[in-house]
């Protein structure tokens, strides 16, 4: 600017944007010599007046399509990632699985303990592991010849009572013959046991009947 | 939920960009409904008309307010920090291509059309395009601080901050930039002289 100060730029500028030369006052015209011609002002402030009129009649509208795709830009940049989507570093998850367990672990040693409540029971039977030593009173067996007297007591005698199971003994005395029955099953027990065979493996219904024996 | 919706009509632009820069969507829609029509006026004016081409950099310009919202410095005024951007924008476009050449003839054969058309008669339409003209022989500068000031009304504060130059340098610019179109266009305003 070659003689125009800022200040006196200020001063032109709000006469040419409010008055036009006819109405400039005495004052206002003699300051208006000192700047520019009595032309140039006209010219400047017919400018003015046209730009203040022009300028607003330029209107355009920004298309719905634009805002569109600014959306979708922005949805772009500030979409919340899924649950399944976010990526977690290693100690995180380790963490986290370590917090899970301790929470798990505090809620199982708080929990009070319930009486157990035993609805089937299970009857344990006991094998005869020795034979019983029962006496065994002498009969006298009518129309029989005196027999010699088993002592079952002594478990080696398994032979003579084998061989006179094999000879057939008279099944008149009961007493006898349930003696015989006991020391079967003793002689049979002590025999699977040194064969190796137990009688665990036995059904329950063979163990009952061991046992009514 | 109304109840709970905020009323950003009344947020000042600087609120509006502290609340976008958080992810605030509805901050974003009121920006854009203040300035998108400001705006693509003045891409359209500094473009030399060219409605398709401000249509785009209007979208650049909101887009890059998405992607970079940090970007914005706090100890300026938002609109000028914006028209700051604006114009980086078209000085990029006009080094990208030759613009100026290209629609200094097409305006120059729209004119004398409408001139034989209209035979003498002016209207506001063939004054804009003489202006648009005439403009079109400035420097780049010089066109965007004679839109700045006559369209877009804004101050020679503002005008020295979004040039990046001294305000008595935009008064400078303004003062011969009047003289000079004032001379040019004194034919379209004959009741004026």
């Amino acid at each position: 600017m070659e003689t125009l100060s800022n200040t006196d730029f200020d001063r032109l500028e709000k006469l040419l944007r409010t008055k036009r030369l006819e109405e400039l006052s005495t004052t206002e015209k003699q300051w208006i010599h000192t700047v520019i011609s009595e032309e140039e002002y006209a010219s400047m402030s017919g400018l003015y007046l046209m730009l203040n009129n022009s300028t607003q009649s330029l209107d355009l509208e920004p298309q719905p399509a634009i805002k569109s795709r600014l959306d979708g830009a922005w949805s772009a940049k500030y979409k919340h990632p899924g649950i399944f989507q976010i990526k977690l570093p290693a100690y995180q998850t380790v963490a986290a699985a370590m917090i899970f367990f301790l929470i798990g672990f505090a809620i199982n040693w708080n929990r009070p303990v319930q009486p157990k409540i035993i609805r089937e029971t299970v009857q344990v039977i006991k094998y005869i592991s020795q034979p019983e030593s029962t006496k065994v009173k002498q009969h006298e067996a009518p129309q029989l010849e005196q027999r010699k007297v088993i002592q079952p007591t002594q478990p080696e005698p398994v032979q003579p009572i084998r061989d006179e199971v094999e000879h057939g003994l008279p099944e008149l005395n009961p007493e006898y013959a349930r003696q015989q029955e006991i020391t079967m099953a003793n002689i049979t027990h002590a025999m699977n046991e040194k064969v190796g065979s137990s009688i665990g493996s036995d059904t329950v219904l063979q163990k009952m009947l061991v046992r009514v024996y | 939920m109304a109840l709970f919706k905020k009323n950003y009509s009344t947020k000042s632009d600087e609120e509006l960009m502290s609340l976008l820069a958080q992810g605030g969507q509805s901050a974003f829609d009121e920006l854009y409904k203040r300035y998108s029509k400001p705006m693509l006026n003045f891409f359209f004016r500094m473009l030399n008309n060219d409605r398709e081409k401000a249509k785009d950099m209007l979208h650049d310009l909101f887009l890059k307010t998405i992607e970079k919202p940090d970007s914005f410095d706090r100890s300026k005024k938002f609109n000028t920090w914006f028209y700051t951007l604006a114009n980086n924008m078209i000085k990029n476009e006009y080094r990208s291509r030759q613009i100026h050449a290209e629609h200094h003839k097409q305006i120059l054969a729209v004119n004398n059309e409408l001139y034989e058309m209209n035979d003498g008669n002016f209207d506001t339409n063939l004054f804009n395009n003489r202006l648009q003209l005439e403009l079109d022989k400035l420097d780049i500068d010089a066109k965007t601080i004679f839109n700045l000031r006559f369209v877009e009304e804004m101050s020679i504060k503002q005008i020295a901050e979004i040039m990046n130059c001294p305000e008595g340098t935009v008064k400078s610019h303004l003062f011969t930039l009047t003289k000079l179109l004032s001379k040019k266009l004194s034919i379209y305003k004959p009741e004026l002289n």
